[in-house]
């Protein structure tokens, strides 16, 4: 007979590899506003800050959409994705014309920013899932995965 | 087809350019959400697949779909970023 996962919050994979985004996101993350923040000064600083602080909230929005759809069904996992994938990319456009005409927001360290740490943040992670997956042995106590 | 579209709307928008350059970029978003949305749907159904065929292995299916959406995502933002600069910037 087969184990089921626990389908509650606590022991959710995609929920503890978002909080490990999150976290790499906090360690690394200030270095890419610093650089903006050196190019393009204060209004970068904020800019580059509300694009990062967005990233990792769309990290969290996405893990936690996951973990409760997954509880109900197959059928309510595929709707929640769906439906949070647009209902984030909303987010994602209403926060920026939210702050587009104050005067400390700045487009390019915003757009830069928003790609390149979603990127480096996904690259980052998967490296060490991959490894954890091809070599279940090395990974960390308490790991969900 | 979209390029008429985009012609007949800017010209009712009135002011050429502006507007040209406004519904492209919408037009752009619109049409750079599309794929990620497709990618999205293959990976979810793939994983729920996997998850009914092996429901011991549901964790390893459900890190990788996770991945695999966030990367699928990436285009989307990517296309954010382009109506971003191509709009207002």
């Amino acid at each position: 007979m087969t184990k089921p996962v626990p389908q509650s919050g606590e022991g959710a994979p995609e929920r503890a590899v978002a909080h490990d985004i999150i976290r790499r996101g906090l360690i690394g993350g200030p270095v890419l506003v610093g650089v903006c923040a050196g190019v393009w000064g204060f209004d970068g600083l904020w800019s580059s800050g509300y694009a990062l602080g967005l990233i990792l909230a769309n990290f969290w929005l996405a893990a936690s959409l996951i973990t409760w759809s997954v509880r109900i069904s197959p059928t309510m996992l595929m709707a929640g994705v769906m439906g949070g994938y647009f209902i984030r990319l909303g987010i994602l456009t209403g926060a920026y014309f939210l702050v587009r005409n104050t005067g400390w927001f700045e487009a390019l360290p915003f757009v830069i920013t928003l790609v390149l740490a979603h990127i480096v943040l996904l690259v980052w992670e998967t490296r060490y899932v991959s490894m954890s997956l091809a070599y279940p042995g090395l990974k960390p106590q308490g790991a969900a995965q | 087809m979209l390029a008429l579209i985009s012609t007949i709307l800017a010209q009712l928008a009135g002011d050429g350019e502006a507007g040209m350059k406004a519904i492209g970029a919408g037009l752009g978003y619109g049409l750079a959400a599309i794929g990620p949305g497709v990618g999205i749907g293959i990976v979810v159904g793939n994983a729920i697949t996997a998850m009914a065929r092996q429901p011991e292995s549901a964790g390893v299916a459900r890190t990788t779909m996770f991945l695999g959406i966030a990367f699928t995502e990436a285009l989307a933002l990517i296309g954010f970023v382009v109506f971003v600069l191509l709009a207002f910037a």
